[in-house]
């Protein structure tokens, strides 16, 4: 289950992703219209698919969201910036509640009372005078369901189908003679029921199947079919059944099962008793021509158990016609032998006087007279001329009057079919309200008919939606690549033995041919090994939009938490990245744009005194180069003080006192990224959170990239990142220390030097190295690397490699080869540790750690 | 091996459904849209088609009146998603052509039940 | 295949669809004396079932299926009436 979970979390947030993009576009520009209709859709798909998991305060929440879109779309509500925001704070809650959602850490109890305050507040735009208070009990549109059950009612009891005796006339009528007695005796149940169902004749068309309609009607006891003999000249494709069938259930399981068939069926109740008293008749006609004494006597006897018994010795004896079979059966099964009809009616009456109730305050006794006239007043309220609204309220009035005064208990038939005449009349009547129909109803299908307007486009635009729809997308585990990726980076190591092998070959196997084969292949399947693998990393490629997109957000809640105007101008969002890289790009980038709305945007007021707009404007582009993207960050803000920044890195002693002198301008703004600086002396809670600009350039090192800013007084603040596009295939070198193995990048090697002790000197506390009148200066890695210091031999093997800072000696304990590999960046706890620039699988399952030149020389 | 064709928007939603249908015995494909599922029905032939009422696009009921004018779909059964308050929608899905409506959230016993009825073999 | 139909035998096997009904139909017409196989039958759409109750051809095996007993008596009886 917890798979559907995240799919619908994952769905989730990308539409509201897709709402929120839709919100702030409104911000910016003034044409609505499609783009609420577009917000709709997606609160509203969040909240169907909500309502498959127990999280009712978010659907409810989804839901109120949802009726106030519909306003806003309908036009019944003018969007305000009030209601922007109130509804990104909404978006904002949910999102938070999936976070929860993900962990397993929701609560319900938690999620109520925020659900409803912001609910209320949402429906409050809707209904201005009078706000709703939410409750999760509120059905949505009640209205219209009640008047569903009374267009079901019209639909079930035919205005046709009178009272009870009607029904009973059609069940004998379409039946055979003995049918009711065969009823009788398989069912003991009162709740009994006789469908006539007419499916119509096209129905094959809307996929309807009557036969197995019919039999799987809840509770069938039994039916009749009619269907006709068929011609060269049928149609069989056109259905010209109907039947007629009698069961056991609640007429409303019956309406339940026939939901899709309305108008083609009526249903209604028989009362079992009223059925036996029908019947009584036959029964007694049957048992008189059957002659049976035992039966006779055990009759007059009145012994139940003595008819039963010789009803069933009866039954398996003889040849009986249906008739009598059907008899027997009926009081084999213990029934009631009817008695005669003059003794029925007096039963009948004498149920009714014996009303004499001891409580004489609610009940009077019921003559026959009366009865009569209640018999005569149903009969009138079902004729079509009382169908009319003058009539029936009064006619209706009086006979629950007299249903009151008469209180007739025993009678339930009677009472009941009187009071579902009186219901139909009432409900016939009101048909023509049913056209206008309710505040609700009519809104909602208003808002469907403008619904199908706006989706029902031209058919070219029609045609062009379908054609985007062409490009086929694969929604791919990441999981997936990931294997993919590593896979693909052993497979490069692995064909890097070919060369040795081919040596081998020709060395020990003695074949240069063979030798000479192995490596004509090797080239092969370095090609294809190469192709694989730009193409895999192509895969992993991305928009850089997908980082971006958070941003315009991000801004524009900073800006407003400090008061200040600020519009953020993005371009070159299609430029790709790889996604495993693409965070590593994203964290850098909201501390600079941060840096930029908190240190660099000036106050409103303040930028209209210096002549500026009153805007601020942050331009964030992102532009393809070579393996690399450029991605520049440009405020129109204040610009950075390099006199400032001098001598509060002074104040740090960041820097001498003669440096503080004689710094030019553009070595003062670098500054700005040594480490422990602030540019604002009070830490804004914003961006002041420990993070300066060191942090930023050593996350933009680890990445494998660059960053260079510039800026002018007044005028602004430009960063530029530089940063590769993929993991790219890195030719490393690797070297041993203390066991372990290690790499540099390929490029920064200069050369490897192996040198007697005695060859290397001591100037100024450091380690240096002489080789063609160069000094280079040493660094332990051992050291360096925190490990243990080791008896050091006679040979030093030195590394000799370029930074920035000029070129280095790294001692190490061995050489090893140079290989390709797939340098991964370091992820969790590791990621940490500004030494190493990244990792790499080695074919033999190790890991290697690629060291930063950088880092490490600067620890030192 | 009876097939019913999926067709929402929500893949939430369709996943749902497939998870029952799997389940209760019945093999499950599935459209994003209506002017997907066009294209794959003419692949598949499924016994029925369960279909969402409102996509961005064609709408459920225009794509069971399209479809129903194929000999292929003539008599196929097919059922739209809608909400509680579209019930003039479900009318007129079923002058389109559709056998009948479920109400979302669809619960599962109904969904299978209807399914069962329209579906005879399993 | 849910519906055979041989040269003087048709076999129902199984669920027959809609579809074969117009078969099932046109081959009955095509010669009397056409007779049905209806003992593996376990459903049909209705379509199947008029053809088979409208143009009353000779059953020549009567379907096994619990689930079609009242087909059995549909077939078999005059009175068109079913009691489960």
């Amino acid at each position: 289950m917890s798979e559907l979970l995240d799919v619908f979390i994952n769905e989730s947030r990308e539409n509201l992703e897709s709402a929120s993009r839709g919100l702030l576009t409104i911000q910016s520009s003034s044409s609505h219209n499609g783009i609420i209709d577009g917000i709709f859709r997606d609160i509203h798909t969040i909240k169907g698919s909500s309502d498959l998991f127990d999280i009712k305060p978010l659907t409810a929440l989804a839901h109120a969201a949802e009726d106030l879109l519909d306003c806003l779309r309908a036009s019944e509500v003018v969007y305000t910036e009030e209601i922007g925001d109130l509804l990104l704070e909404v978006l904002d809650q949910i999102s938070s509640w999936f976070d929860e959602l993900e962990l397993g850490t929701e609560n319900m109890n938690e999620w109520k009372p925020v659900s409803v305050k912001l609910s209320d507040s949402l429906r409050a735009f809707i209904n201005a005078d009078n706000p709703k208070v939410t409750s999760y009990e509120e059905q949505p549109h009640p209205v219209s369901s009640s008047s569903e059950n009374v267009i079901g009612n019209i639909a079930s009891e035919s205005p046709g189908a009178g009272p009870f005796t009607s029904t009973i006339g059609t069940f004998t009528s379409k039946f055979s003679s003995s049918s009711a007695i065969i009823l009788l005796a398989k069912t003991q149940s009162e709740n009994l029921y006789l469908i006539d169902y007419q499916p119509d004749h096209d129905c094959f068309f809307r996929g309807e199947d009557p036969f197995n309609v019919l039999i799987t009607m809840p509770g069938l006891l039994g039916f009749k079919a009619a269907f006709p003999l068929l011609t060269s000249e049928s149609d069989i494709y056109e259905s010209a059944l109907s039947f007629v069938a009698i069961g056991e259930a609640d007429i409303s399981e019956i309406d339940s099962h026939m939901a899709y068939y309305e108008g083609q069926y009526h249903v209604s109740h028989i009362s079992r008793r009223e059925l036996a008293l029908s019947c009584a008749a036959e029964i007694r006609d049957a048992v008189e021509k059957l002659a049976n004494e035992s039966l006779l006597i055990a009759i007059e006897d009145g012994e139940l158990e003595q008819i039963q018994s010789v009803a069933e010795l009866l039954q398996t004896s003889g040849n009986h016609d249906p008739m009598t079979n059907a008899v027997l059966c009926y009081l084999a099964k213990g029934n009631e032998y009817p008695a005669n009809s003059t003794q029925a009616h007096m039963q009948g009456s004498v149920k009714l006087e014996s009303l004499q109730l001891t409580d004489n305050k609610h009940v009077k006794s019921v003559s026959l007279y009366e009865v009569e006239l209640l018999q005569q007043q149903r009969k009138l309220l079902d004729a079509e001329y009382y169908n009319r609204e003058l009539m029936l309220p009064s006619v209706a009035n009086l006979t629950q009057q007299l249903l009151c005064r008469f209180a007739i208990e025993c009678d339930l038939t009677c009472e009941e079919s009187i009071r579902n005449a009186i219901d139909r009349a009432l409900s016939v009547a009101s048909t023509p309200l049913e056209n206008s129909q309710p505040e609700n109803d009519s809104n909602s299908i208003d808002v469907d008919s403008h619904n199908r307007h706006a989706s029902s486009n031209s058919p070219a635009e029609e045609g062009a939606k379908s054609e985007r729809h062409v490009v086929k997308m694969l929604k791919v585990d990441q999981e997936k690549i990931d294997y993919l990726m590593d896979i693909v980076g052993e497979l490069a190591v692995a064909k890097n033995s070919l060369p040795y092998l081919a040596k081998q070959a020709e060395k020990e196997g003695g074949s240069k041919a063979l030798s000479k084969q192995i490596k004509s292949h090797f080239s092969i399947v370095n090609r294809l090994t190469e192709s694989l693998q730009s193409a895999v990393l192509q895969i992993r490629m991305v928009p850089v939009s997908h980082v971006f997109e958070r941003y315009p957000r991000l801004v524009r809640d900073l800006a407003r938490k400090l008061n200040k105007k600020i519009e953020l101008v993005m371009s070159g969002e299609d430029t790709e990245f790889d996604k495993n890289l693409i965070e590593s790009l994203s964290e850098p980038l909201i501390h600079l744009l941060r840096n930029s709305i908190d240190h660099g945007i000036e106050l409103p007021d303040l930028r209209i005194q210096q002549g500026k707009a009153e805007k601020g404007r942050i331009d964030l582009i992102a532009t393809p180069l070579d393996d690399s993207v450029v991605i520049e960050i440009r405020d129109d803000g204040k610009g950075i003080d390099p006199e400032k920044l001098k001598m509060l890195a002074f104040q740090k002693g960041i820097i001498t006192e003669h440096q503080l002198e004689t710094m030019n301008d553009e070595d003062a703004l670098q500054l700005i990224f040594a480490p422990g600086f602030s540019t604002n002396e009070e830490v804004s809670d914003l961006s002041g959170r420990g993070v300066g600009m060191d942090a930023v350039r050593t996350m933009v090192n680890q990445a494998g990239g660059k960053i260079e800013m510039s800026s002018e007084l007044g005028i602004g603040t430009t960063f530029k990142l530089l940063l590769p596009q993929t993991m790219s295939v890195n030719h490393v070198m690797m070297f041993e220390v203390a066991d372990q193995m290690f790499a540099v990048s390929m490029d920064a090697v200069v050369e490897t030097v192996k040198v007697h002790r005695s060859e290397i000197q001591r100037i100024r506390n450091q380690n240096v190295l002489v080789i063609r009148d160069k000094l280079i200066p040493l660094c332990e890695l051992r050291s360096a690397l925190g490990f243990e210091n080791q008896e050091k031999g006679e040979e030093c093997s030195i590394l000799i490699v370029t930074s920035p800072t000029g070129e280095h000696g790294l001692v190490i304990d061995k050489f090893h080869e140079g290989i390709d590999v797939i340098q991964k960046p370091l992820e969790g706890v590791l990621s940490g540790y500004s030494h190493f620039s990244g990792t790499a699988l080695l074919g033999d399952g190790r890991v290697l750690l690629i060291v930063n030149i950088q880092e490490i020389l600067a620890c030192h | 091996m009876s097939t019913i064709h999926l067709i929402d928007d929500s893949a939430t939603m369709l996943m749902s459904m497939e998870m029952l249908l799997k389940r209760a015995g019945y093999t499950v494909t599935k459209s994003n849209s209506a002017e997907a599922a066009m294209k794959d029905l003419q692949e598949i032939t499924p016994k029925l088609i369960i279909t969402d009422l409102n996509m961005p696009g064609m709408n459920g009921i225009d794509l069971i009146q399209t479809l129903k004018q194929q000999t292929k779909f003539r008599f196929m059964p097919m059922l739209m998603l809608t909400t509680e308050s579209q019930q003039s929608r479900r009318e007129e899905a079923k002058r389109a052509g559709a056998t009948g409506w479920l109400v979302k959230p669809v619960e599962p016993d109904q969904l299978i039940g209807v399914v069962k009825q329209l579906v005879p073999a399993a | 295949m849910p519906l055979v139909l041989k040269k003087k035998v048709a076999v129902l096997r199984g669920h027959c669809e809609i579809e074969d009904a117009e078969s099932l139909f046109n081959w009955l017409q095509e010669s009397s004396g056409r007779s049905l196989n209806l003992k593996e039958l376990t459903s049909a759409h209705t379509a199947i079932y008029q053809v088979i109750l409208g143009f009353q051809p000779t059953i020549s095996i009567m379907p096994e299926d619990t689930s079609l007993f009242w087909l059995k008596e549909l077939l078999t009886h005059d009175s068109k009436e079913v009691w489960l």
